[in-house]
């Protein structure tokens, strides 16, 4: 207890600076936690991670966020990282609690979202020994954090805590993980507490391209004749979305972005594109492959992007400008690789950007414009899930939302429909595609950012994934919208099933419950909506309710096919604009 | 000729655990790695052949340097490089194959450190193909067992051994 008023004094006194301190170690990880500027943990405690928990009690400044699930919690820490750019952080008891965290620390790995996983551990003396609720943590979690740390003696502790934060935000975001062992965790000790700045990682970065190589690339966008900016969510981890669009406006440039870089630049501006790849628009996709100079920013060359590589843009050259080493050369050959930072890279580049002469060009992409819009055709029996997404977006587009999407059609007619402007306000799990993300990540952002309404854009397969999420969203009163795009079905897959696999439907057709019904037994409002002109009226009466969570059932045209699409493995002329039908450029 | 990439990390089993989980997670397509003490007993130092026709080696090394664990990775490319492979080998020996096994040492300037009833042990350093000319030859007395170190490398002359500076321009 003395512990604890030691810890209350200190709270109050900022700043916090460099102490020694007698105390268990688990409270010298809460106060680790507080010098990162902690404010919220998403968790749900066990018996290796109950001296946590106990610390807890005496950190109220720090809110815990109990969740019913421990995927939910690394999800919900994904979105708050996601709309606020800091660390989110989730705590989780040995075993099976840490081992729900895998599926949500890959997806983090895949779109670079700092978090810090904190996983209980059983005590070291058991360690080895298949223990009750024992897993090899640091095992399992390799491939998939950027380092995870044991915690074998207490003095560790908040050196690992603290590494884990710098490291999570260096360079390429990502997620860490601090594995603690119970009788770590409830030793006392002599802890030296220092401010989060006195840690830095051991290497040092690569150094910031020269002048020469600046100027290689300065001279290749001069030469070129059909540019593309291609914008990934790099430049959203960079901030560098002015730049972006003061490189586009300079050398008249037009500008795609990846499902990860939606937002980075304003769809609403002439130069934009929207989005590339498999479901993007057919100009961005003509605009990539037909462009002599690929201008990549924060952009990996994936394989969604990209279709079958070795066709894939095949008389552009490539600036490839990415913070991560390792990307370079990974995918598509640069001509000329730009390692940094995207937004000190790009304020290095501009000053010594010529304008490139792109009047044809851009009579060449206003002409695939003009003849390839994003369509569908909404009659008066059935919703189109498109005519639902876009309502949702009109509705609600002054008010400037947060907008998580699952993975499936639902989140490619959101990306296609929706006009994003703004960076952080598309949350997505866009590497992975890990379906179950959306409904988390809502209440992650929610409470990172509860001044902004949120919306979640889900499919009625991803939101019986993680479901649960949305109790914790009612007890913590969260104005959440929740839309499920309803087709009873797990629709991509449908949909691949019917144009590549003969329509044998095999396992795709879901036998919902009522989501209404469901919400409303949680104690959240729920909305059921089942035909056209139902639409907007639902949309106006959820965005009143703002004392609760409220989901918006809405049952679309079942056999709704998302279009246009770039089959797997295939190239931009084999895009199709409808079945059987493809674009011409 | 491969590239060879010299890599330092913290002398553990779990540093190991990760460059090799990197390698097998990324599908990197190295040599047979050989790791050797260095002058610090807190180092190991890991000697990855890359083949250049398969991987680009500077991809093999940006992804290396992501390692925490990882101290310093050094690029000794096509640098001339003095290369040590060694082997232990046990020869089936009777008494009458003796001198004709010791001849063959010598002419190898391997040494004989094991005499036992039936079998003598070789050990032989050099080259690989130096060593694997060797065996072969001993072959004809029947080889019972082989071990061997797989290769360590330095670099030739003084100095040129320095880390190399993180890659500045992977395209250039």
């Amino acid at each position: 207890m003395e512990t604890a008023t030691m810890t209350q004094t200190q709270v109050t006194a900022r700043p916090l600076r460099r102490e020694r301190r007698r105390m268990k170690t688990a409270w010298a990880v809460m106060e680790a936690l507080v010098r990162e500027g902690v404010e919220v943990i998403f968790g749900v405690p066990g018996g290796a991670s109950l001296p946590l928990y106990d610390a807890l009690c005496d950190y109220p400044q720090i809110r815990h966020v109990l969740v019913r699930h421990e995927q939910c919690a690394i999800h919900m820490a994904e979105g708050y990282a996601r709309a606020t750019g800091k660390p989110g952080v989730c705590f989780t008891t040995s075993g099976p609690g840490a081992t729900n965290l895998v599926t949500g620390l890959t997806d983090a790995m895949m779109d670079s979202t700092p978090v810090v996983a904190i996983t209980g551990q059983v005590p070291t003396f058991f360690m080895g020994g298949d223990a009750f609720q024992e897993a090899d943590v640091i095992g399992l979690t390799m491939s998939v954090t950027k380092h995870n740390w044991l915690v074998r003696k207490p003095a560790q502790a908040p050196e690992a805590v603290h590494m884990a934060f710098r490291l999570a935000t260096d360079g390429r975001p990502g997620p860490t993980l601090v594995d603690l062992p119970r009788d770590v965790l409830l030793t006392e000790a002599d802890f030296v507490l220092e401010d989060p700045e006195a840690f830095s990682l051991p290497r040092p970065r690569p150094p910031f391209p020269d002048e020469r190589t600046l100027r290689q690339a300065a001279d290749l966008i001069a030469q070129s004749q059909r540019p593309i900016l291609y914008v990934g969510g790099g430049v959203i981890h960079s901030g560098a979305a002015p730049e972006i669009r003061a490189l586009a406006e300079k050398a008249r440039i037009p500008v795609t972005t990846t499902l990860m870089g939606l937002g980075a630049f304003p769809e609403d501006h002439p130069y934009a594109l929207k989005m590339l790849g498999m479901h993007g628009t057919v100009y961005a996709n003509f605009a990539i492959n037909f462009s002599d100079l690929i201008i990549a920013v924060g952009a990996r060359f994936d394989d969604r992007v990209t279709g079958k590589l070795s066709a894939f843009a095949p008389h552009a050259k490539v600036i490839h400008i990415d913070i991560d080493p390792a990307e370079i050369n990974k995918n598509r050959r640069a001509d000329v690789a730009l390692i940094g930072d995207a937004k000190q890279i790009l304020r290095a580049l501009l000053p010594l950007v010529r304008p490139p002469d792109t009047e044809a060009w851009w009579r060449q992409i206003e002409d695939w414009k003009a003849r390839y819009p994003l369509r569908y055709r909404q009659g008066d029996d059935v919703i189109k899930p498109q005519f639902a997404i876009q309502m949702i977006y009109e509705l609600t587009k002054d008010d400037r939302p947060i907008v998580t999407l699952d993975v499936g059609q639902h989140q490619m007619w959101a990306a296609q429909f929706f006009t994003w402007t703004e960076p952080r306000t598309c949350i997505t799990s866009g590497g992975l595609g890990t379906m179950g993300f959306s409904l988390p990540a809502a209440v992650g952002a929610q409470f990172g950012r509860p001044d902004r309404l949120v919306i979640n854009i889900n499919g009625d397969g991803s939101f019986q994934m993680t479901f649960q999420a949305l109790i914790t969203a009612v007890e913590w009163r969260l104005p959440i919208k929740v839309f499920v795009i309803n087709n009873q079905y797990l629709g991509m897959v449908r949909q691949w099933q019917e144009l590549f696999y003969n329509r044998r439907y095999s396992a795709v057709y879901l036998a919902n419950p009522d989501f209404a019904r469901m919400a409303e037994a949680v104690g959240a409002a729920g909305i059921r909506v089942e035909r056209p002109d139902q639409v907007e009226p639902a949309i106006r009466q959820a965005l009143t309710i703002t004392d609760r969570p409220v989901v918006v059932d809405i049952l679309v045209d079942p056999e709704e096919n998302c279009f246009p699409m770039i089959p797997s493995g295939m190239t931009v002329f084999d895009m199709m604009i409808a079945p059987g039908v493809k674009a011409v450029p | 000729m491969p590239h060879w990439l010299a890599v330092t990390i913290e002398n553990s089993v779990e540093s190991l655990n990760r460059v090799f989980h990197l390698l097998r997670r990324r599908h990197l397509p190295v040599g047979a790695i050989s790791m050797c003490r260095t002058e610090d007993p807190q180092d190991l130092r890991l000697l990855i052949p890359v083949d250049p026709a398969q991987v680009d080696p500077q991809r093999v090394r940006a992804n290396l340097e992501k390692l925490l664990c990882v101290k310093a990775v050094e690029d000794w490319g096509e640098r001339p490089l003095v290369v040590r492979d060694m082997a232990l080998v046990k020869v089936r020996a009777p008494a009458e194959a003796w001198v004709e096994i010791a001849q063959l040492a010598e002419f190898y300037r391997a040494r004989i450190v094991d005499v036992g009833p039936e079998t003598l042990i070789v050990e032989v350093t050099g080259s690989a193909e130096k060593v694997d000319s060797c065996i072969a030859r001993l072959q004809r007395f029947g080889v019972v067992e082989v071990t061997r170190s797989g290769p360590m490398a330095m670099v030739r002359g003084h100095g040129e051994a320095a880390p190399v500076e993180p890659m500045a321009e992977a395209a250039a």
